[in-house]
């Protein structure tokens, strides 16, 4: 992480302006064994009182490594529940980084978002939509593969 | 040259976060 993500110009304006960087050596007895580090690098999203809200685990290049934290800022928000912040986390990801590995999860929280503020099921019958357009080969079209039964 | 601002104190970490209102990216590394 730290020969190639860390050293991105977009991943350090990331990280320092929208979360707090923390760093931590995974054998710490104590934080180690209080997040059950197992294997490094492990990358989580902690709420201001220590609380894990998103974990991840192995290397991630400088293109993939925003997409997640993205991803991990956005399920956040959404199981605070504040899922109009959570979406937009997730359009950040499908606006900026649409290609990203990430993508397909984000599509399906931020349509599944979307319906439960306003109950309109298009915007899962749209997360149906988007991924077997844009997304054909991934499993989250497996996921979401109900919605096009609701289809009109 | 820029630097991602790492911290290294939990506390310290915990107390900015609630300072800024932001969450904490925290990253368990291996410095071997």
């Amino acid at each position: 992480m730290d020969a190639v993500a860390y050293i991105n110009p977009e991943v350090i304006s990331f990280v320092n302006d929208t979360l707090i960087p923390l760093r931590i050596e995974a054998s710490d007895k104590v934080l180690g064994s209080k997040y059950k580090i197992k294997w490094t690098p492990t990358l989580l999203i902690l709420d201001a009182d220590g609380a894990e809200l998103y974990r991840t685990l192995g290397f991630y290049p400088p293109q993939e490594l925003i997409p997640s934290l993205l991803l991990g800022q956005g399920k956040a928000k959404f199981n605070l529940p504040d899922r109009v912040a959570a979406c937009v986390h997730f359009d950040r990801i499908l606006n900026d980084f649409p290609r990203s590995s990430l993508a397909p999860e984000a599509v399906y929280l931020n349509g599944v978002s979307r319906y439960i503020e306003s109950h309109d099921v298009m915007n899962l019958v749209g997360i149906y939509d988007r991924l077997a357009q844009d997304y054909p080969d991934s499993s989250w079209l497996i996921r979401a593969d109900p919605y096009r039964l609701l289809k009109k | 040259m820029p630097q991602i601002n790492w911290i290294t104190s939990y506390t310290e970490g915990l107390d900015k976060a609630k300072a800024e209102n932001k969450l904490i990216f925290a990253d368990f590394f291996n410095p071997n």
